[in-house]
């Protein structure tokens, strides 16, 4: 089990340093010139010439990706942001403890919904309960978070006041972001409980539970919600990496200074340092989530095994 | 032949029971139809203007109102159903496919190979959906299938970890061993014994994803 976990950890090397390369290829190759746009449209042939020069961006490809490799790996140097001026390791830590609030928030929250919501829905199939459960998880995955929010702030800021409609730093603040960006994190989450759960609950060994004599309560609790868990938990986790790398709409109507918002102004300005330290961070974020699923499964089902 | 008609039979008949999934096929094909013979129901033209009528709100000549330009928003709707629908099957039948295939390998044989795929499938997801699609649509070029191409691939990951990790709690169960003591080659317990037993997860996350296909492919 911990040789399992210290393997994966090394695997991290090769992944997040593909992932590196692949990003910074995909950068170079990019149209739109990062010093033109940084500078503006006034900017001389002169003053655009001195930034490419200073920033290098002028040698040839290899040599640009072996510097930028170079200072990442042993000095620990993500660059300086062409926009902000400031270094790129600075922007993403101040950056990456609003994302992870928010993301943490949102599937725990969802989380919490969906799985009971799902597991009501297959206990009692084709009620009434289960056919407006399945309404509502319809519009939750049917409406864009650039709708939902603005809709929840229109309702909750602008008529009723109830609530703030930027920032998140306290609680109330938090509140509409965490149940925009849930909306359809919950209706995955219990439309898969739902048919996770629809199928166990007609296998044997359920059966053999109730014909025991075993209360309904811990049948369900006890034999077939562990047994429903896995495809539930990959969601989740994979709902939960999504949310880490940022959620660009939801950041951007709350005005929440996350990583999300921070990716998309980089990548409309061009600025290579700030989308290259985005996306390592993603993709460590990712690799982690992901290894944390694979050790539960394990936990969660004991024949499946960790080797 | 027998047995299938029974089954169809058998199908039928739950499916009368259930109001709900009837309702499902029934908006759907009306749905479909719109989008096919998006020409003859939609009361305007998708590019008509009438400068008269500029954002006028909804009325019997115009039945959702009318956009800045003076465009029927109704008719436009009609029309942009067409491209969304594609957006979303096409999309989704890619990473369904793909998904499928990589996750069902990667579970079922496990080890190097399961580390070797979803390692990949790690760092796909790291790479931002929005500058995967920018990429896939600057090297093929831009263009409605394009994108299609483009939305289906960058979510081939949530399909292959879903369906691996079906795969792993089901190559365990007796049937499984049943099979391979029956002599039955990879392909078959794979393709025979374990794809009808984890279709379910990837059926839900199909059509949820259908939706978010469409909504990606607007933003």
């Amino acid at each position: 089990m911990l040789r399992y976990v210290f393997r994966r950890i090394l695997l991290l090397i090769p992944v997040v340093l593909s992932v590196m390369v692949i990003i910074f290829t995909i950068l170079y190759f990019t149209p739109g010139d990062p010093a033109q746009i940084a500078l503006g449209q006034e900017a001389t042939v002169e003053t655009v010439a001195a930034f490419r020069a200073e920033r290098g961006l002028d040698d040839p490809f290899f040599v640009q990706l072996g510097r930028y490799l170079y200072r990442a790996v042993f000095h620990g140097d993500l660059g300086y942001s062409y926009a902000m001026k400031s270094p790129v390791s600075m922007e993403l830590a101040s950056r990456i403890p609003v994302t992870m609030k928010l993301a943490f928030w949102a599937v725990a929250f969802s989380t919490l919904v969906g799985i009971p919501l799902g597991v009501i829905c297959a206990i009692r199939q084709y009620s009434i309960l289960d056919s407006i459960t399945t309404l509502i998880t319809l519009l939750g995955v049917s409406m864009p978070t650039f709708w939902s929010g603005l809709l929840f702030i229109l309702a909750f800021s602008v008529y009723l006041g109830w609530l703030p409609s930027m920032g998140f730093d306290t609680v109330s603040q938090m509140v509409m972001p965490i149940i925009t960006l849930s909306g359809s994190a919950v209706a995955l989450i219990a439309r898969i409980t739902r048919s996770s759960m629809l199928e166990v609950i007609h296998s044997d060994y359920i059966r053999t539970a109730r014909a025991k004599g075993q209360k309904e309560s811990i049948v369900i609790m006890r034999h077939a919600l562990p047994n429903a868990m896995i495809p539930i938990l990959t969601i989740i986790s994979m709902q939960f990496g999504m949310l880490l790398g940022g959620s660009i709409v939801t950041e951007a109507i709350f005005s929440i200074s996350g990583v999300g918002r921070l990716m998309l102004e980089a990548i409309n300005m061009r600025d290579y340092p700030i989308i290259q330290g985005g996306v390592l961070f993603i993709s460590i974020a990712f690799c982690l989530v992901n290894l944390t699923a694979d050790i539960l499964y394990a936990f969660v089902d004991p024949r499946i095994h960790v080797k | 032949m027998f047995k299938n008609n029974s089954m169809m039979k058998y199908t039928l008949i739950r499916l009368r029971r259930n109001y709900l999934a009837v309702l499902g096929i029934v908006i759907l094909l009306i749905l479909i139809g719109m989008a096919i013979f998006a020409d003859q129901v939609a009361p305007y033209g998708y590019a008509d203007q009438d400068y008269m009528m500029i954002r006028k709100p909804p009325s019997t000549t115009h039945l959702l109102g009318t956009d800045e330009f003076g465009r029927d928003v109704l008719s436009r709707i009609i029309f942009g159903s067409r491209v969304s629908l594609q957006v979303g099957l096409i999309a989704v039948s890619i990473s369904l496919i793909a998904g499928g295939a990589i996750g069902a390998i990667a579970g079922y044989f496990g080890g190097k190979i399961d580390n070797f795929l979803m390692r990949i499938m790690d760092i796909q997801l790291a790479i931002p959906t929005i500058l995967l699609a920018i990429v896939i649509s600057a090297a093929l070029g831009p263009g409605l299938f394009n994108l299609m191409v483009a939305v289906g691939i960058t979510s081939i990951p949530r399909f292959a970890r879903l369906m691996r990790a079906s795969v792993l709690s089901i190559k365990g169960m007796e049937f499984i061993e049943a099979a391979r003591a029956m002599g039955a080659s990879h392909t078959r317990i794979i393709l025979l014994y374990i794809l009808p037993n984890c279709a379910a997860p990837l059926i839900v996350q199909s059509t949820l994803s259908v939706a978010n296909a469409i909504l990606f492919a607007a933003t």
